[in-house]
């Protein structure tokens, strides 16, 4: 089995989108929505690893669901958080939260 | 006792916090999810005490090999570093946290990051050890923005979050490449799977690197560490000593566990570890000096130390790699050593804080000179865990120092090696300066009025403050156990 297949290929590329998007952007969502696009890029990776001629092993499958709940859950966390910055400042933009140094 | 009812144990009483929560609001009973909370982690703490070595599956008879448990002596030190520090937390917070709103989420949070974290040290699998990781890291992003009133927590919060979550993924990442390359996650199968296999050096590295920033992220590592001192702040004090005292070591834990007993030996990495441990402690220190907030200065105080303990496991590794068994073993031992002492002492010194800040409603150092004299309890435990931290020979934070630099002699030909042992040295000089400094601001003779906080919140200190003189007394038996556990880390 190789490590090297074209899913692998794609699965680095989303991660290297997302860390790109969480690294530059200043809205507070974008940032979000790159890690969510790094979390698809290591489920992605996950499947990638998995396949065996053809099918997908069973255990792929189940880290990547696994991996999809918790990465819902941290999103979900992030998003409350989004909520009260927002209340507090009236902006999603990091660069006016004063203390904030991304 | 098998590790799968401890956490049933811990995730059982979770569950009933909210139904304390709300059965306790309607008879007017607003502690009642506290002392839930108290009375779980007091049952965890015995069970933790009389878990039987072993690996235990939790679905027995299944085809696909999952999750499975192991508890050895580094795990069990580990699971019961952090349920003994969970237990006094919960114990402050019923007097430290009783005015606050939303009680049954605070106690349901702690609860929930202490599973989170006892499941990482207990976890023998990446994936097993990758899923409660996330359930520790986002209990403490909700714990860090529990006052989300104000505005530093919540932005505290969510930089702690972002870079956490980052560092976390990167790890998964190279969870799922091994798993690629071995077909397993399996800390066990992996051992004997990857020696012979030989990875390649170049993947093997990159495995490393992965999980170093990943795991690293949360253990403030430099470059990584900047959450730290924003985070730490702004959580409140019971939950500062939390996050100081054992959650940055479950990152130590798992960075041991990965590198030094999962993956094969790499060369070069003992130079990134030792070179990463002193810039971290270094630039703790300097940054340490300048703080005019006293959370802030512990805060820093933390980084610094966890680049003593990494400097332990860089030369321990070196040793390993060189073939010094010996050596190996004492930089591990001192490593895990500094491991307790710091996790007490930084508690302590946490919960103390809390104390001072909690009577004189600020956090500026210079409102809390005289306090010492005034509040004898948090007084006295604040000069034990800081001469503690500060390394005053009789106290056992003095020989968790020494024993690390005795890893790094071993290998003093290294030029490399000498360089790291001198700057070591200097980095633990300045903070013992800094540290007892800052004992002497504390009895200074000030003009100020204040009073001793209630028992419920001196108890836990002079509890933790006694387990640091007790460590003293009792360093003999104390290293042996270190001792055992560092080599079922190192395998």
């Amino acid at each position: 089995m190789s490590v090297l297949n074209e899913y692998s290929i794609t699965a680095v590329t989303l991660i290297a989108i997302g860390v790109y998007c969480i690294a530059t952007k200043r809205n507070l969502l974008k940032i979000i929505i790159g890690i969510e696009v790094v979390t698809t890029g290591v489920n992605l990776n996950f499947i990638a690893m998995g396949v065996r001629g053809g099918s997908v092993d069973p255990l792929a499958s189940i880290y990547a669901a696994i991996s999809i709940a918790i990465g819902a859950g941290v999103v979900a966390v992030a998003l409350a958080l989004v909520v009260n910055a927002y209340h507090r400042y009236g902006t999603l933009d990091s660069s006016k939260m004063s203390r904030l140094r991304w | 006792m098998d590790p799968i009812s401890l956490l049933t144990l811990l995730f059982a009483s979770s569950i009933l916090v909210p139904v304390a929560d709300r059965v306790g609001r309607s008879v007017g009973a607003f502690n009642a999810p506290g002392y839930l909370t108290t009375a779980a982690l007091a049952a965890a703490l015995l069970s933790s005490l009389m878990l039987t070595p072993g690996r235990y599956k939790p679905v027995s008879g299944s085809a696909i090999p999952v999750a499975e448990l192991k508890v050895d002596y580094a795990s069990q030190l580990f699971a019961l570093l952090f349920i003994s520090l969970g237990l006094l937390v919960s114990i402050y917070s019923l007097e430290y946290m009783k005015r606050e709103e939303g009680l049954g989420a605070y106690y349901l949070l702690l609860l929930l990051m202490v599973a989170g974290m006892v499941g990482v040290a207990l976890a023998n699998d990446l994936f097993t050890l990758y899923c409660f990781w996330e359930l520790m890291s986002i209990s403490a992003y909700a714990l860090v923005a529990f006052r989300r009133e104000h505005w530093e927590p919540v932005e505290a919060g969510l930089k702690y979050l972002v870079m956490s979550t980052l560092g976390a993924l990167m790890a998964l990442y190279a969870v799922s490449l091994v798993y690629g390359m071995a077909g397993t996650t399996n800390f066990d199968d992996l051992r004997t799977m990857l020696s012979p296999l030989n990875t390649g050096g170049a993947w093997l590295r990159l495995l490393i690197a992965l999980f170093l920033f990943g795991w690293g992220v949360t253990t403030a590592i430099a470059p990584f560490h900047t959450w730290l001192p924003d985070a730490h702040p702004a959580a409140p004090s019971s939950i500062s000593a939390m996050l100081s005292g054992v959650l940055i070591k479950a990152g130590v834990y798992a960075i041991a566990r990965t590198i030094f007993y999962t993956l094969p030996l790499a060369s070069g990495v003992s130079y990134v570890l030792m070179l990463v441990g002193v810039a971290t402690s270094t630039i703790g220190n300097l940054s340490a000096l300048r703080q005019a907030d006293v959370k802030r200065f512990l805060a820093y105080s933390s980084i610094a130390n966890i680049g003593y303990i990494v400097i332990g496991l860089g030369a321990s590794y070196r040793a390993h790699v060189l073939g010094l068994e010996n050596a190996a073993l004492v930089a591990m031992g001192g490593a895990l050593l500094h491991v307790i002492n710091h996790a007490l002492g930084k508690g302590l010194l946490f919960l103390c804080a809390g104390s001072l800040i909690h009577v004189v409603k600020s956090r500026a150092i210079s409102k809390l000179e005289g306090l010492g004299r005034l509040m004898p309890v948090t007084g006295f435990s604040s000069a034990i865990g800081l001469l503690n931290l500060a390394g005053v020979p009789p106290l056992s934070g003095f020989w968790s120092k020494l024993l690390i630099a005795y890893g790094l002699t071993a290998m003093i030909e290294e030029p490399p090696v000498a360089i790291v042992l001198l700057l070591f040295v200097v980095n633990a000089v300045i903070a013992a300066g800094y540290y007892v400094y800052f004992t002497t601001r504390l009895f200074r003779e000030r003009g100020v009025a204040a009073r001793e906080v209630p028992p419920l919140m001196w108890i836990p200190e002079l509890a933790l403050a006694g387990a640091c003189i007790v460590l003293t007394l009792l360093l003999t038996p104390v290293l042996e156990l270190v001792y055992e556990g560092a080599s079922s880390l190192m395998g």
